[in-house]
Parts: structure tokens; sequence; C-alpha cells
């Protein structure tokens, strides 16, 4: 039985009034995400613990709550705004770009494509669920995976948000991003890759 | 007890307060994170598997603030208490004849763990971004901290009890 289950059995069966989110219970739609004793997780893709008899099921940490389980992701994805989330193509081309499959730009690219927006990552920052101006690890894992991209004509722009006052010198490499990410991208990796980047930049 | 040590020991009041009081903000504020502040919730995450050892990490985060604080605070009272130099040795002298006392040598340990862990956990944050480390490779090394600085502590702090025991 997953979270989400035990989730939808109270509200039938107890408090119809409990207040969660789901929608695709395939780890798509980044909506069902909460903390499970502690540790944030999506409801649907997490079997409930069988060897205790109570567990502990809190909000998403950093976002401020609407009810019960619910909270309001808009401080989340304006961050996410923040870093331009989409590519911006570069003027002037008339052949399609060509990525092969085995450069090191697709294998960098790749790793950190998955990202579905459960903000599992911010919830476990220290730095960005302390309500601390920090981008946070899933804006910042996006604005990698477009600055790596040679297609892209914005990278500067992302680097100078990167490199701004809540970019990437907030991060403590605390890795709670890393260890919970459901679909397991790497935002810490994707951080580091920015420090780089802006250096070279 | 002269004047100018009773002096001192308000203020190291005041210190030692102020290091309890942000410890206090800071593991409170870690309650509406994930893990965080809850001790019990962080011990048993950190048994259930390799990927849940990242939690030591946050714990890493949490102590080298306070760390860091205590060692500011300290120094700034630590500065005042040796420019006293400037002013008078004998006063100079007078002051700082506490430090050889019982309880400031354990306050001296403490201390010395603080600057311990502090110092080796900002050289791992500093290879973490130098030789791009990964979270496996980042605890490994923040267990190699913790070693040191409890080898560093106990060293030291024989050391720095000796005369008193």
């Amino acid at each position: 039985m997953m979270v989400l289950d035990l989730l939808l059995a109270i509200q039938r069966e107890h408090d119809a009034c409990i207040g969660f989110r789901f929608s695709c219970r395939v780890a798509m739609c980044g909506t069902c995400t909460l903390r499970l004793d502690g540790r944030s997780v999506l409801a649907c893709q997490t079997p409930v613990p069988q060897d205790r008899d109570t567990v502990r099921l809190d909000p998403v940490a950093g976002l401020p709550v609407l009810r019960d389980l619910v909270v309001d992701t808009a401080p989340f994805w304006r961050e996410w705004a923040k870093v331009t989330p989409y590519l911006v193509p570069h003027d002037g081309l008339t052949e399609p770009a060509v990525v092969t499959p085995d450069s090191d730009e697709r294998r960098l690219i790749d790793a950190s494509l998955d990202c579905i927006g459960c903000a599992a990552c911010y919830s476990s920052c220290a730095v960005a669920a302390g309500s601390r101006d920090f981008v946070g690890p899933a804006a910042l894992n996006r604005a990698m995976v477009l600055v790596a991209d040679s297609r892209d004509a914005a990278a500067e722009q992302r680097l100078a948000v990167a490199d701004g006052a809540g970019g990437v010198d907030r991060c403590h490499y605390v890795y709670g991003c890393s260890a919970v990410c459901p679909k397991g991208l790497d935002p810490a990796a994707a951080i580091r890759y920015l420090r780089k980047s802006r250096l070279k930049s | 007890m002269s004047a100018a040590q009773g002096v001192f020991l308000g203020a190291f009041t005041v210190v030692v307060l102020a290091v309890v009081g942000f410890a206090a903000v800071v593991l409170v504020s870690a309650r509406r994170i994930d893990g965080g502040g809850f001790v019990g919730v962080a011990l048993r995450r950190m048994a259930r598997s390799r990927r849940e050892r990242a939690e030591a990490a946050r714990w890493a985060f949490y102590a080298h603030r306070i760390s860091g604080f205590g060692i500011f605070a300290f120094l700034c009272l630590h500065v005042v208490d040796v420019s006293l130099y400037a002013v008078s040795p004998s006063l100079y002298d007078d002051v700082h004849a506490l430090y050889g006392t019982a309880p400031m040598r354990v306050f001296e340990c403490a201390l010395l763990v603080a600057i311990c862990f502090h110092t080796l956990n900002g050289l791992r944050l500093l290879a973490v971004d130098v030789a791009d480390l990964g979270l496996t490779a980042s605890l490994r090394l923040l267990g190699g901290v913790a070693s040191l600085t409890v080898v560093a502590a106990v060293a030291g702090s024989a050391v720095i009890l000796g005369p008193v025991t």
C-alpha cells in the first residue's frame, strides 16, 4: 500500500475533509509530494512503512501551507521562472541542431532532464526550505540543463542568476536534494557544474 | 575575585548565553525543514539506508553554523581580553589567570572541538567544490572530519586538562 492509498482510505473512511493533492499516480505530475517521517517523498510511489503502527505525515517544507497537506507552490515556481526555464534558440539558424546521443553534452544533460517539479528537493534543502533567499536546487538543475545545451542562447542570463545573491553560493552542500529526488536526479552536481561554469564564462 | 575578573566572567556568560540562544534558534527553525531538528527521526533515517545517510550532511550544516557563531562570539571577547595588555600588563595577568581554572579549561576543550570541526568541515566543503565530489564521497569525507575532530579533541583535551587532573 502506498502513502497515497492510505490518504485516500482516510478520506473515504475517516475524514472526508482531509486536504491533499494528487493526479497521475505514476510519478510524472509531481503534485503529491509530502513528508513521510520527515523525508520528502511522492505519496504515490512510497510504500507505507510496515515496521510500525504510526507514521508522521507533514506538508512540503518551505512553502506556505494552504490546508492539511496542500501547500502553495507559487514561491517554488517563482524561483523556477528566474532561470528562464525554457530553451532560447540562437537567431538566424537555418539548419536543425545536431546533438549526438554519445556526445558529452548529451550525457551531461540527460542525467538531469527528468525533473517533474515536485519540490521534494526544495523541501529537503536546509537553505531553500529555511525561507532564505535561494533559487533552490530544482531551478538551478534546470539552469544547468540549459546552460550545458549548445543550442541555447541565454546561458549568460542564467549564469547571472546562478551567480547572483540567491544563486549557487547559497548552497552549503547539505545534499538533501540529491538524496530525496524521486527521479534520481543529482541537483547538487548541477550546482557544482554551475559554480565551475561561471568561472569559465 | 577581582572586579576585572568579575567583568570578564559577566561578558563570558553573555557570550555563552548568546551561543546557546543561537543554537536554539538554528535547531528550532530546522524543525520546519526536512528531518531537521528532530534528532530521533534523523538517527532512524540515517540507519535506514545508504541514501538516508545524507542526513549527516544536514546535521554537519547545523553544527557548522553553531560552531562558527560560537567561535566568532568568543573571538570578540578574546580580542578585548588580550588587548588589556595594552592598558595594563597586571590587569591582563589578572584576567588571564581565569583561563587556568578548571571550569575555563573545560570550556577550552569545547572551544577546541568547535574549532577543529569548523576548520575541517570548511575544508571538506572546499574539497567538494575543488574535486567535484558527489554525495557518497562527501559523506566519506564527513566521516573523516568527525574522526579527526574526535582524535584532535581527545588529544588536545588531555593537554588542556592535564594540569588540573
